[in-house]
């Protein structure tokens, strides 16, 4: 440090002789001369830019949005998938993380993203229900155009291990018997396991109480403490807890049981055929973007899900691959965003 | 002993060359980071993330949490050079830290901030090894009114954050609270404050608001003068903390470690939160508190202690139950389970060695840290004798790029910018920033956990006394702020007076 | 400090007036159901009371001496420059990119707030771009705008 000292001393009094060498119309004219060659420089630079294009999609690094902060399941599956995808597509596919506003930052982003196929986005449901929940959100979903359903979890209904209640009918007896006493805990308002909690209560014709939590782990916690009496959250992760039997499987909301627990009925079994709910995870691109490259996108998506090592990755994080691509993943969508939307409006959620 | 086996058996895992270079890499990582303000754990472990995929998982989690408990040594390096905390836990560290800075007492400053963190860091190991199934359990017990209690209390307490006037810090607390209300209500959705910007709908970030208040506004007052001047005491008094330095922090120290450690367990940002009451608690206990705030080597020593011991706090809910408090262990929670291991409750049963494998190295960890601080003391020091003009321009680049690393946001820059020049005029009025943002940080919480509470008794506020563990709290909280009224009223014609004879 | 005081509470009082006026477009619920509205509300009724303490505390004492005015013409200048050239930082970072940018910040701060020498302004400029661009572009690989020059 001593030296930066010494240094600057020295430049201090070269420069005071510089200034008596030579005359301030001299000086000047080198200072217009490096401006001008720096112009010079950025426009030529510019030139050749703009002559690469025209090759064929992709010719550059592309940036896969992940709305989410680094490490969580959402992140985990573009982590898992920006690799292989790299591979395929021969460039870079580089994940961003642009957490905020439970995703709604990062989708905004890329929904003020050129449609140009270099900024993808991978969302859960969120990208579906916050415009539905939020007001003066700038995008809507239709906005997006899904290339392929990725992975699903579907959302368990779980209570605490020493709770009394060991079947769903016994819950739902309860909850019958004393309307608004039960409570159950969500990752927060508009968030899927708040969507469950609604949808439970609609087609249970039970009335129990929302206790909005700060994250799915929070609403875990809550669940295990015994503060709420039930939860709803998706498989992933409860994983742990239902292995080490802190937590109480009462039932899967979906069509298939699960793998890991084949013990844990549907709700479909149990006799309600509409109480299904789903985390599931998509990519998605501005629906602008031309078909050539969207058709690219869902080849290369599809292809990447099939790879045995990427099956093993998922399934060791418990999630189940749905690898639908456009068309079936489009239907898929449509009776989601039914569903989602009644049940909103029904719980009359972000009111 | 059975311990004394589970010990040898993750030393053998921890003291692998793989697993120490592993180790090494992560600590000299962390902190770097940590000495960057803004770019914390988090964006490491994003860097680092990829790297792990090919590593066992002990070596995983031992480099990763390497970079997390590193930040928290690095982390004070900027709070004590030149204000800007590196990470939100050493913004208290800021305080007096800076003060001795100034007076040239950088070097000790930095010392027991190593010292400390060492001793944190490690006395919270031992903690982690023999406590950490039974606290798990006991942090399950915490629900919305235990967290309502604690955060109630916490805020009582932002009197002692400040130095001067009581009205003023009380006013900085809550326009720090209404601070915190800005974004989505955590249990309707509705935004509030936000004029429809998503950035905000998350609320004004920790960091770009710390950076700003602390770091720009620092800066804007030494150039406003003229930049001759020197900022830093050019005659350094000794490059480690002296045997009076060590005297007066032994107990801050102590009480530090036990603090931090079991404040670290609970949710949300409990290093920062951790390091807030240390630096309250030791007020209170000191003989001369008016003095905090003025380079008292305690408000470095306990924080700093604090901090490091709640991140090893952290680590408890995490190994024993499966549960992420922050973002940053629900990244360790990530990495885990992409290599096929179950966090969980059974998880220190069917996986003693990555438990104690990363719980020994730990300890190495610690000590590596050690011996890497103590002798940067010396480089640091030097560069606070690089002349104010050089350095400023240099430190302003340092908060700008801190900042939009964080999360690629320029409205975070903004937001920053902006509370360089709230932080500014608050200097020239006389207003403090750590009740502010003491309060932007516990405020959210208090108000969800409130109303999560309300919604669960179902409207009767009698639950936060029929709970045990948040009665208490909630009683000493009370107490706490009725005396600290009190005085105030007195206080009020003492400070009146001296406002009169003050030419500030 | 007495007329200092003066204008900080009265701009705090402003600002509760403000929070008032936003929260009544909120829901506000009872206390025992509280909703949206209801924490700011008892935030600005607070602040409200504190800051009228805080007036009258400033009005009692309006006598005191006043700061000296001397310095602070040519100090808040500097801060002007210097806050105007960190915003422009900001504005332009995304277009210009981080290289860039950082160069023509440090250069300014050098040359504006206290001048030093053309050579100092040019080399420390330089060396703080090519720092940045080492430790954050190569070493941590963290995701900053490349900008025009693609650097």
């Amino acid at each position: 440090m001593k030296h930066v000292i010494d240094l600057t001393k020295i430049l201090k009094e070269r420069s005071g002789t510089m200034k008596e060498r030579y005359g301030r119309r001299q000086r000047a004219a080198v200072m217009a001369g490096g401006l001008i060659g720096t112009c010079l420089l950025l426009i030529l630079h510019l030139l050749f830019l703009t002559a690469a294009r025209g090759a064929e999609y992709p010719t550059k690094t592309i940036q896969m949005v992940s709305p989410f902060p680094p490490g969580g399941l959402t992140d985990i599956v573009a982590r898992i998938l920006n690799k292989k995808l790299s591979t395929l597509l021969e460039q870079p596919v580089v994940v961003v993380n642009k957490a905020g506003g439970g995703g709604t930052v990062g989708i905004q982003s890329v929904a003020a993203a050129a449609p140009d196929g270099y900024t993808i986005l991978i969302s859960t449901p969120t990208i579906m229900i916050s415009p539905l929940t939020v007001k003066g959100l700038p995008f809507r979903f239709k906005d997006f155009s899904p290339f392929n359903l990725s992975t699903s979890m579907p959302t368990v209904v779980s209570v605490k291990k020493d709770a009394p209640w060991k079947t769903l009918e016994d819950l739902i007896a309860e909850a019958k018997k004393n309307p608004g006493k039960l409570t159950y805990s969500s990752a927060g308002p508009g968030t899927l396991p708040h969507l469950a909690g609604e949808l439970f209560k609609k087609d249970t014709a039970t009335d129990i109480t929302h206790v909005p939590m700060d994250g799915a782990a929070k609403a875990t916690t809550a669940a295990l403490g015994g503060h709420v009496n039930m939860t709803f959250i998706a498989s992933g992760g409860l994983r742990s807890y239902l292995e080490a039997g802190s937590l109480r499987a009462l039932a899967v909301m979906a069509r298939r049981r699960l793998e890991e627990f084949p013990n844990v009925p549907t709700t479909i079994e149990k006799g309600y055929p509409k109480l299904i709910n789903s985390a599931w995870v998509g990519g998605f691109v501005l629906a602008k973007t031309s078909p050539a490259i969207f058709k690219k996108l869902s080849e290369v998506f599809i292809e990447a899900l099939k790879d045995k090592e990427i099956i093993e990755l998922f399934k060791k994080v418990g999630m189940q691959i749905e690898n639908l691509g456009p068309e079936e993943a489009a239907k898929f969508f449509e009776e989601e965003e039914e569903r989602v939307s009644e049940i909103i409006k029904i719980a009359k959620i972000g009111q | 002993m059975d311990v004394l086996d589970k010990i040898g058996l993750g030393l053998s895992i921890a003291l692998t060359p793989a697993n120490l270079l592993f180790c090494f890499v992560g600590t000299v990582f962390g902190t770097l980071v940590g000495v960057l303000p803004g770019f914390g754990p988090v964006g490491a472990f994003s860097l680092l993330l990829p790297l792990t995929y090919k590593m066992e998982a002990a070596s995983a989690i031992i480099m990763l949490a390497g970079v997390y408990y590193g930040a928290m040594y690095g982390g004070s390096t900027t709070s004590i050079l030149v204000n800007i905390p590196g990470e939100s836990a050493s913004i208290v560290t800021c305080l007096d830290g800076y003060q001795m800075a100034r007076q040239g007492r950088a070097g000790p400053a930095l010392g027991i901030s190593a010292f400390g963190s060492f001793i944190g860091g490690t006395l919270g190991v031992v903690g982690l090894m023999f406590l950490a199934p039974i606290l798990g359990q006991a942090a399950l017990s915490f629900g919305p009114p235990e967290f309502f209690a604690l955060t109630f209390l916490g805020l009582t307490l932002v009197s002692y954050l400040s130095r001067g006037s009581t009205i003023k810090a009380l006013i900085m607390a809550v326009l720090g609270l209404l601070a915190g209300s800005i974004g989505m209500d955590p249990i309707s959705g509705v935004p509030r404050f936000t004029h429809g910007s998503t950035t905000l709908m998350d609320g004004v970030g920790l960091v770009p608001v710390a950076i700003g208040m602390f770091g720009v506004a620092e800066v804007l007052e030494n150039i406003e003068s003229t930049t001759s001047i020197s900022i830093f005491k050019t005659k350094i008094k000794g490059l480690l903390p002296n045997f009076k330095d060590w005297k007066d922090s032994f107990w801050p120290i102590l009480r530090g470690t036990v603090l931090g450690f079991f404040v670290g367990m609970l949710p949300g940002p409990s290093g920062t939160i951790g390091s807030f009451a240390s630096y309250a608690m030791e007020k209170k206990f000191s003989r001369y508190p008016e003095k905090f705030g003025t380079g008292v080597i305690e408000g470095v020593a306990g924080p700093e202690t604090a901090n490091n011991a709640a991140t090893t706090g952290a680590f408890i809910p995490l190994l024993s139950l499966g549960i992420p408090i922050s973002g940053t262990t629900a990244i360790l929670l990530g990495v885990l389970m992409i290599h096929g291991v179950q966090p969980g409750p059974l998880f220190i049963g069917k996986y003693p060695e990555i438990f104690w494998g990363v719980v020994t190295s730990m300890y190495v960890g610690n000590a590596m840290l050690l011996v890497l601080n103590l002798p940067l003391i010396g480089i640091w020091v030097k560069v606070l004798k690089i002349p104010y003009f050089l350095l400023f321009p240099f430190i302003f680049l340092f908060c700008l790029f801190g900042v939009y690393t964080l999360n690629n946001n320029l409205i975070e820059v903004f937001i920053m910018l902006i509370f360089g020049i709230i932080g500014f005029l608050m200097r020239k009025t006389g207003f403090e920033g750590a009740p502010f943002l003491m309060a932007l940080v516990l405020g959210p919480v208090m108000e969800s956990s409130l109303r999560q509470s309300l919604l669960i008794s179902h409207g009767s506020p009698t639950i936060f006394f029929t709970r045990p563990i948040s009665a208490l709290l909630v009683i000493v909280g009370l107490a706490c702020l009725i005396t600290s009224l009190f005085p105030m009223f007195r206080r009020k014609r003492e400070d009146l007076s001296k406002k009169i004879g003050d030419v500030s | 400090m007495g007329q200092r005081q003066l204008i900080s509470s009265i701009v705090l009082l402003v600002i509760a007036f403000s929070t008032f006026l936003e929260t009544s477009k909120l829901p506000i619920g009872v206390p025992r159901k509280p909703q949206t509205g209801f924490y700011p509300l008892i935030l600005a009724v607070l602040l409200t009371i504190l800051s009228l303490l805080l007036l009258w505390q400033a009005i009692k004492e309006k006598k005191g001496k006043r700061s000296t005015g001397e310095a602070r013409w040519g100090g808040l200048k500097r801060i002007g420059l210097a806050l105007g050239a960190l915003f422009a930082f900001a504005f332009l970072f995304e277009h210009l990119g981080y290289v860039i940018t950082t160069f023509l910040l440090i250069a300014f701060l050098l040359r504006a707030i206290e001048p030093q020498k053309w050579w100092v302004v040019i080399l420390v400029a330089f060396l703080c771009s090519l720092i940045s661009f080492l430790v954050f572009g190569l070493l941590l690989n963290t995701q900053l705008p490349p900008g025009i020059l693609g650097i």
